[in-house]
This record gives C-alpha cells, structure tokens and sequence, in this order.
C-alpha cells in the first residue's frame, strides 16, 4: 500500500484541491495547475495492461478523462459487515484520445485486499467529456502468460499481464491461445448523469468531473497507509459504504436433455469462476441499469452424478448492496450499486420438456461423453433480480464438467446442424 | 490453407467405461476439414497414447458412409485409411468427414488416446495440425487411477 499511495498522491494532487459531488458528478472550483497534474498517463514501472477502452457519447468518439480505480475484492468484502466504510485503491486518471481511444494500467503487484482469490481485480472507470460522466466496471485476471493461469494474491509470475476471465478458460485451454485483454466502451450519453457545477467550471475543468471519489480523498490517503477500513466520514467528499446482502438469484446456465438411458450431471469445483453483470443506479435515476461486470467464484463443490434429464441447472448467486456517497455544500447524492457477493450452496433444477436435435452421432453402451470446454448445453443464463436483469456468463476459469452417461446405446445429437461435439445445445437419446 | 485441428478449448472426450482386452473398438467424430477451400493429402495420423492401447487402424468416414452403430466393431472396410486420404472439404460445409480410430486395450489398466497429431502436406508443403480427442478404455477391474485422462474412468 505505501509504495503505491505515495505515486496516487502525486497524481491526484490536483484532485485533492478538487471538491468531491454528486457519485457522478462534480464540482465547484478547480485551478487549471489541478487539471494538468493527472496527465496522460499514470502508469509506472511494473504497471501493465488490463483494460483496453473507448469513450464515447451516443456512438460517437469523444476525448475525455478516466479515472481508475479499484475495488477490494469480494472476499474482502465478504468479510466487512453491513455499514462498513471501505477505500478503493486509487490508481489515478488518464485521458482518452480524440478517436476517444484509452488504456488502463495497473500494478501487477497489489495489496492483497483488492486481488481476489482467481488473481481478479475489479477495475472502477469513471470517464467524463466533461459534460457528464459515467461508470463502468471491469473484472480483469492477472495471468501467467508462461503457463496461462490465474496467479492467485500474493503470487508472482515473470511476464504477468492481465486477461478477460470470461475467456480465460478457453485461453488456458488452448495451446497456442493468450487470453485477451478487456475491452469497454464507456458511453457518456447514455445511462450517464448530469455534471453538478457552474457551467463555467465544466468548461474550464472537465477533470473536475473526475474529482468525485468514492471515498473522501484525504481519508483514502490514510486508508492507503493504514487499511481496507475506516470508521470515519468525512463532512465533504465521497466515501463507499457497505450494505445488505440479497437473494439469492438463479443463474440457469445448462440445460440437459437426456432419457432414463441418457442422463448428464454436472460437477463443480471450488473455484470455478462466473461473471455477473453489476447493478448500478445513479443519482437521480428512477431505475437501475447494468453497469459493467464483476467475477464471483464459487466457494462450494457439488457433483449431481448422472442423474439430470431434461433439466435446467442454476447455479444461486447471492448479491450485496453497496453505496458511494458524495458529500458537497450540504448535499448528498448516493449511487448504489448491487454486485455478486458469492454461491449459495448446491445446484437447483427446473424440469423442461424434452428437446430432440437433429443432427446425431451413435453413442454406446456403458460410454460417457463430454466436450472439453464443458459447455454442452450451457449458455449465459443471466440474473434476474426483479428491478434489473443481470449479464451472468460462466467463465469456467477452473473445474466445472459436464457431461452424460449411457446405460444403452443411443445418440447425442447437436443443435443448430452442428454435431454434439461442436453444437450450442445438445441431447440425449437411449 | 490448413487442416483445422482441434483446441484443447473445442476438444472432446470419450470415455469407455467397460472395454476389456478381448474386443476392438471403433470412434469417430473427428472433423476433418480446411480452414478454406484446397486441398491436403493426410500423411500421417500420430495418436498419443497413455498405458497399454494400440492404434489398430486410422480411417476416414466419409458423409456417404454409415456412422458406427456399436462400437466394439472393427472399422468398416468402405472407410478409406486415413494415410494418404486427399480432403477436399471446407470447415463450414455440413457435414465434413470425420477421422475415425480402432482401437484395442492390450494389457492390464486402463489406456487411453489423448490427441492425436495429423501430418499432411498442402501445396507442396508439409505441415501438421492437434487434435484434442480423448478416447479413454477403462479397466473395469483396475483400481482408480491419479493419471489425467485415465481418472476419467472413475468419474
């Protein structure tokens, strides 16, 4: 922490003579010194790649400014209670070209609060055109490109870089395939919400739209020496809030046709990893939007045997609340977002109605089939929380197989035209 | 232009969970297709083995043929041998050929086949592509094994 909060403070500089707004918005009075001190580029020796970007309003490149900054991990969040006061760790501010173009860059050697247990960060982006601002959130693994797998808190591998974990799994797979960087757009005219400020302010300062903090600036540099948690608030500026957990939600992310000769089961390891969209409603918003998205991985195990036909598989995610306030001249605009806090136990199953694809292959009698991506029949099932609908992708970094059983000769057969070994869906027949 | 092979990623497996010593089996399923239209001639076709399996005949079935009904079945003779086979189908083109083995577990344990490569040449060239196949023969008197793939036949 104290390597790193000495290069943000120098960073932020500027920003710390900012005042802190609205979650998204700003501010009031910022020199011109303060708007020069981010420049391009926070990025510094042992910083790599994580996050490939473009910042756009309405599908149009725009310039602006992004600020970086990243979330404890879910574990450490996990263990903080209801009410809680936490700091992100500020990495800094960058600015996206005229085509709207930008890359972020973190140390690949962090605190282990904000690593989680698959090598995960959660990357907070918060860009502005200096008109109005908007956030995302990005999950990116840290990866040894050598080996291709995660490498977990506190680890160190030569040539570490950072991937997409939704494409991990394949990557690792692959003999000859690197795992792909993120890539966001941030959009700052949609979903966005308005810069609070004079309309003088906003010309001269849109890094003053930046300025908002999750956590009171000052504060954060106390936090970055001393900790993940603080008891205080401060009387300006932001700061973020634990809340309470929800849930849990079905993520359906298989479906198994099969007979009383042809069953699937499904088995997951501790550690297999999803990705969950991240609700987010933004001050003054009547409704909430999808926001990005976090990777949550399992902490349970289960193993259905053969036992599953014609039956949806869902995997129940709990979700936790979370808050920024931001403080200024006596008001108080909050964002709330909700984000996976983690499984609940065991798989759950609804029954379907029996599907037969068309496009077979024979199978045999006492054989047992699977592909080795482990995705016969799994799609992104989503998370249905009631007041937003959630992206959800398993992302398969570690163990979760599937496959099926014959008790008598049958057929597997592929949906789409394609055979079972390369079909989006598939069934079983004996 | 290549022959497309098949990542670890989009690979499958097979696993038999009873194959004693004294029957041949047969698998197929093995796309066999370019990435664009050409032409390659298959020189070789070079399994990877783990434990006591041999590789008896390596063949072509082609979507004119049959598919396999049983599995502990010889290769039919109408499948072309693979060495030598020239492809001409696109990946894209429903349905492609398949590589097809046959296959006997010849000792004590369970054996498997895990990948096979195929060499072939391609305008004069030579060049070879993976293919991430599994096909497990499990010792149904054998005690669980700790050796990837051959745990398979516990699972």
């Amino acid at each position: 922490m104290r390597r790193y909060s000495g290069r943000w403070e120098n960073a932020m500089t500027g920003f710390v003579q900012a005042i802190c707004a609205a979650a998204l918005g700003v501010v009031s009075s910022v020199s011109p010194a303060a708007v020069a001190a981010p420049g391009p580029s926070v990025a510094s020796a042992g910083d790599t790649v994580a996050v490939r970007g473009s910042l756009v309003r309405n599908h149009h490149a725009v310039p602006g400014q992004i600020k970086v900054e990243l979330w404890p991990s879910l574990q450490a969040l996990h263990a903080l209670p209801d009410g809680a006061i936490f700091h992100s760790f500020h990495v800094g501010v960058l600015e996206a070209d005229n085509r709207g173009r930008f890359t972020v860059a973190v140390p690949t050697d962090l605190p282990a609060d904000y690593v989680g247990a698959d090598g995960d960060v959660d990357i907070q982006l918060t860009a502005s055109d200096g008109t109005s601002a908007t956030t995302m959130r990005v999950t990116a693994i840290r990866v040894d490109p050598t080996v291709l797998r995660p490498v977990p808190p506190g680890g160190r591998a030569v040539g570490t870089r950072w991937a997409q974990p939704a494409k991990l799994s394949d990557a690792a797979l692959s003999s000859t395939g690197v795992p792909p960087l993120p890539e966001v757009t941030m959009d700052v005219g949609a979903q966005a919400a308005p810069l609070v400020g004079t309309p003088a302010n906003l010309g001269v300062a849109p890094a003053a739209s930046l300025g908002m903090s999750p956590v009171a600036l000052r504060a954060s540099l106390t936090a970055a020496r001393e900790g993940l948690t603080s008891p205080t608030v401060a009387m300006e500026g932001c700061y973020q809030q634990t809340g309470t957990r929800h849930g849990p939600y079905q993520e359906t992310y298989a479906t198994f046709y099969g007979t009383g000769n042809a069953k699937g089961k499904v088995h997951m390891s501790q550690g297999s990893t999803h990705t969950v969209g991240i609700g987010t409603k933004l001050p003054g918003a009547a409704t909430w939007s999808s926001s990005g998205t976090r990777s949550v991985t399992s902490t349970v195990w289960y193993d259905s045997n053969y036992t599953i036909a014609d039956a949806n598989v869902y995997n129940r995610i709990w979700q936790r609340y979370y808050y920024t306030r931001c403080t200024i001249g006596g008001r108080t605009d909050t964002t709330t977002f909700t984000q996976p806090d983690g499984f609940a136990d065991g798989p759950g199953y609804t029954r379907v109605a029996h599907v037969n694809y068309m496009t077979c292959s024979p199978t045999f009698a006492s054989h047992s089939y699977g592909r080795n991506k482990n995705i016969n029949g799994a799609y992104s099932g989503g998370l249905n929380l009631g007041f937003v609908y959630l992206y959800a992708q398993a992302g398969w970094t570690t163990s979760t197989d599937m496959a099926y059983y014959f008790w008598a000769a049958g057929r597997l057969c592929g949906s789409n035209g394609q055979l079972w070994t390369a079909a989006p869906r598939v069934s079983a027949f004996a | 232009m290549a022959l497309r092979g098949l990542s670890d990623a989009d690979g499958f497996w097979v696993v038999n969970h009873a194959a004693n010593t004294a029957q041949t089996w047969s698998y197929e399923d093995i796309p066999l297709c370019l990435d664009r239209p050409g032409a390659v001639t298959v020189d070789a076709v070079r399994p990877h083995l783990v434990g006591p399996v041999t590789v008896t005949r390596a063949g072509v079935r082609t979507p004119d043929l049959p598919q396999l009904t049983v599995g502990h079945e010889p290769l039919p003779a109408a499948y072309p041998d693979a060495v030598g086979y020239r492809l001409v189908v696109a990946c894209g083109a429903q349905p492609v050929p398949e590589i097809a083995l046959q296959l006997r577990r010849t000792g004590s344990g369970s054996a498997a086949v895990d990948g096979l490569d195929v060499d072939y040449r391609a305008d004069g060239r030579k060049a070879h592509s993976s293919f991430a196949v599994t096909i497990v023969l499990c010792d149904p008197t054998a005690s669980a094994s700790s050796t990837a793939p051959l745990t398979r036949c516990s699972g």
